[in-house]
């Protein structure tokens, strides 16, 4: 098969835009078509492109754009389970699971982001704390790899690849399809508070106090000199209850085009602390309902953010510090914050409860979220907290940061050296490869 | 409405199916492959309530007779046929194998026609029956490119155009659709001089004009002007045109 032969040449650019590269691709919408792949081809599968690190393209790999296979197989209401096939995106999804008084409990933050990538990532949502991550969902897939064919696995079947799989972006092959644990619908509105908080670490405290009694929760700082030392800002706290169902955004919420940014960055070292504290200031204390959408999809109702960033792009920095760390981890990022004098367009704090396992990020401990400007001066930033973040036991979230390197991952995941070893023993050709693969040495 | 649709496993076929079953329509669905057919019955079943049987046929290798029986079978009122079904080789531009030529001219015209033949009757006695056929703009004006293929579009429209004429005193009605540049794996991604419509948009006017007597029409619409300067054209003129832009 010539390069040609295997789909037009495409541009992929991750969210973010600081991984991107031409790739061929080919977007099947016939299983005849997708069981065809050759098995001594690089090959990735690709979601709906909603990383934040390219981890559905390769220049030297087929993408296969899984947007076609989206269907939904089965439905059991009263074991409370969805089959549907991998490329189906939430939001296809909610309105149907919710006219039944279900749904996925996970929900990343944009309603685009199909089932494959949710698994591959091992997403969470603003709830890990009570309801775990992806995983926790996740109760059987069905995986396509050139050499072996089609697996069903679970955690019984193939539990070995199955765990790989999981979290494994993708690198073992292609998820047609998968069943996934439903939730009772947990209302049509949600009740969003936010209340203020001195700095970071007071909206830990108050996580640890409250995370019980809410059915989502994270805080927001201004980590700017306007939000002083400590990072002013609000914890977003969210109950759902009962009301009218808003379907419009499930149905019309408009595309991230994230390939097309604004010609100039208007998030900028100088803007962001204005927008900042802006912000904080419009935003803290408020009270109200909003629709599920709204609440569960901040970020799809303002795609600009994105695009606010320019042509340069952002980085998103994730990173998971245990419970006993997170007072120190936060005073040490603050003082290297303050000494970088480094703008962030988001800084923001999740709880999360769970294991620890391969490269997932899921574990016990407080995720703070970083969207930085993709300037020289956020790269060399990132350099020294990825130093800290190792110190502080903590774990980077790879498939949202575009620029971690193999030896920062293998320093922080103790079995990162097994996740690698184990796939090569299931796909000695490990012919599924991504920028992101290659990155992390995969 | 309960329609059977030739062509459902993807691109236009698999828009209009939804489309259809959306609507509350019980529907047939017939391709080549039940991998495809599956899921998407099960999918429509499941999101729209409807009922959703298919059938995997080979339209190059097809009893007609079979098929009515299987279909009417199952739906005995059976009241609209949507013929979506095409295929195109890029070496259709000069001598192609026989087996190639064979599979052109099936898929695009003689199962067609077939098809529609078997359930002519069926579909008169109907109160309201429905014959749908799927052409391309490529029939307009022969060009030496998709040569077998745009030749047994125009037998498809030929045939619908005569069927109209024939049942225009009758409740049947029969639509026939001279089609565009589509975003389907047809394309294959090719580079298009004139911009592909999404499948969805083309099912979306179908789906929404079903009840209208108009014989032939453009999608889009703007095809209509396009397709009259290429028949328009002189033979001087239209002899230089490119011979390298996908001709669908
Ligand atoms: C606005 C926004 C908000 C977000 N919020 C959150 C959040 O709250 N929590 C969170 O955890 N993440 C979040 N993310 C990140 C996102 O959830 C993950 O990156 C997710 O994996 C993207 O899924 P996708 O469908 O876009 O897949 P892609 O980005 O296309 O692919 C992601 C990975 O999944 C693999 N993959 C996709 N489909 C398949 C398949 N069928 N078979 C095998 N592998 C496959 C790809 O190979 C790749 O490795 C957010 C992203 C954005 C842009
Ligand atoms: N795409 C364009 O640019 C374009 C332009 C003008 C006109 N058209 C016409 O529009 C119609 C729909 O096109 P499309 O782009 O949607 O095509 P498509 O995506 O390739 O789908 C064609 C459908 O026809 C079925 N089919 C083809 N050969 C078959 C066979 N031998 N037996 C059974 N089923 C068969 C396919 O089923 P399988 O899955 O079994 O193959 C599929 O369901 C066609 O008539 C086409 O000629 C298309």
């Amino acid at each position: 098969m010539s390069e040609s032969s295997r789909g037009p040449l495409r541009h992929f650019t991750c969210v973010g835009a600081y991984e991107r590269c031409q790739a061929a691709c080919m977007e099947p919408d016939r299983y005849r078509a997708l069981l065809a792949l050759p098995a001594n081809k690089p090959v990735i599968a690709m979601g709906a492109g909603l990383s934040l690190a390219g981890a559905g393209f390769s220049p030297d790999a087929l993408t296969v754009d899984m947007r076609h296979f989206n269907r939904i197989l089965d439905l059991d209401q009263n074991g409370m389970t969805l089959h549907v096939e991998a490329g189906a995106t939430l939001a296809s999804l909610f309105p149907f699971l919710a006219d039944r008084g279900l749904m996925i409990a996970v929900q990343p933050g944009h309603p685009g982001i199909t089932i494959g990538g949710c698994i591959a990532g091992n997403i969470h949502g603003k709830n890990q704390y009570r309801i775990g991550t992806f995983a926790d969902l996740v109760e059987g897939i069905r995986l396509f790899h050139p050499a072996h064919g089609i697996l069903d696995l679970d955690r019984q079947r193939h539990a070995d690849v199955f765990e790989l799989t999981v979290g494994g972006c993708g690198l073992t092959g292609i998820l047609l399809s998968a069943r996934i644990r439903l939730h009772p619908e947990a209302g049509r509105s949600c009740l969003v508070r936010h209340t203020p908080v001195a700095g970071m670490q007071e909206a830990v405290q108050q996580m640890k106090g409250q995370q019980q009694h809410e059915d989502f929760m994270y805080s927001w700082h201004d980590v700017t000199p306007f939000g002083g030392s400590s990072g002013k800002g609000f914890l977003v706290s969210g109950r759902f209850v009962s009301g009218t169902h808003e379907r419009n955004g499930w149905r019309n919420h408009p595309p991230l085009n994230h390939a097309s940014p604004w010609p100039l960055p208007v998030f900028n070292g100088l803007t962001l602390p204005i927008i900042n504290g802006i912000y904080r200031r419009l935003k803290q204390g408020y009270a109200g309902t909003e629709d599920l959408f709204t609440s569960l999809f901040p970020f799809a109702i303002m795609p600009s953010y994105f695009h606010a960033y320019g042509p340069r792009g952002f980085i998103e920095h994730q990173v998971l510090i245990p419970d006993a760390h997170i007072i120190d981890y936060l005073e040490r990022f603050l003082a290297l914050a303050h000494d970088f004098r480094q703008s962030f367009g988001m800084v923001s704090l999740k709880r999360f409860r769970g294991e620890r396992k391969l490269l997932r990020y899921s574990g016990d401990g407080f995720s703070v979220g970083l969207h930085l400007p993709a300037t020289p001066k956020a790269i060399r930033f990132l350099a020294q907290l990825d130093e800290i973040d190792t110190q502080f036991n903590g774990i980077a979230n790879i498939i949202k940061d575009s620029r971690l390197s193999a030896s920062v991952v293998a320093a922080q995941f103790p079995e990162y050296v097994q996740f690698r070893e184990r796939l090569a023993t299931f796909d000695p050709g490990r012919i599924f490869t991504s920028m992101l693969s290659r990155r992390l040495a995969l | 409405m309960k329609a059977l649709v030739i062509g459902a496993s993807a691109g236009l076929g698999r828009a209009l199916a939804q489309q259809l079953g959306a609507s509350g329509h019980e529907l047939y669905l017939v391709a080549s492959d039940q991998r495809d057919l599956l899921p998407l019955a099960q999918d429509l079943s499941l999101r729209y309530g409807v009922t959703v049987h298919c059938a995997a046929i080979d339209l190059a290798d097809l009893d007609p007779d079979a098929l009515r029986h299987q279909v009417l079978e199952k739906m005995p009122s059976l009241s609209a046929l949507f013929y979506v079904a095409g295929c195109a080789f890029n070496q259709d531009n000069g001598p192609v194998p026989a087996v190639v030529a064979d599979r052109l001219l099936k898929v695009n015209f003689t199962s067609g026609a077939r098809i529609i033949n078997a359930f002519l009757d069926h579909l008169d006695a109907q109160p309201r029956g429905l014959v749908v056929g799927i052409g391309a703009v490529a029939a307009v004006r022969a060009r030496g490119d998709n040569m077998i293929y745009a030749a047994a579009k125009r037998g498809l429209e030929f045939y619908c155009a005569a069927l109209r004429h024939r049942y225009n005193r009758r409740p049947l009605t029969v639509q026939f659709y001279r089609v565009g540049y589509m975003l389907t794996s047809m394309l294959g991604g090719s580079e298009t001089p004139l911009p592909a419509a999404a499948p969805e948009k083309i099912a979306a006017h179908i789906v929404a004009h079903l009840e209208d007597d108009f014989g032939m029409r453009h999608l889009p619409g703007w095809w209509y002007w396009v397709c009259l300067v290429l028949k328009l054209l002189p033979w001087t003129i239209f002899k230089r045109l490119s011979l390298e832009a996908p001709g669908r």
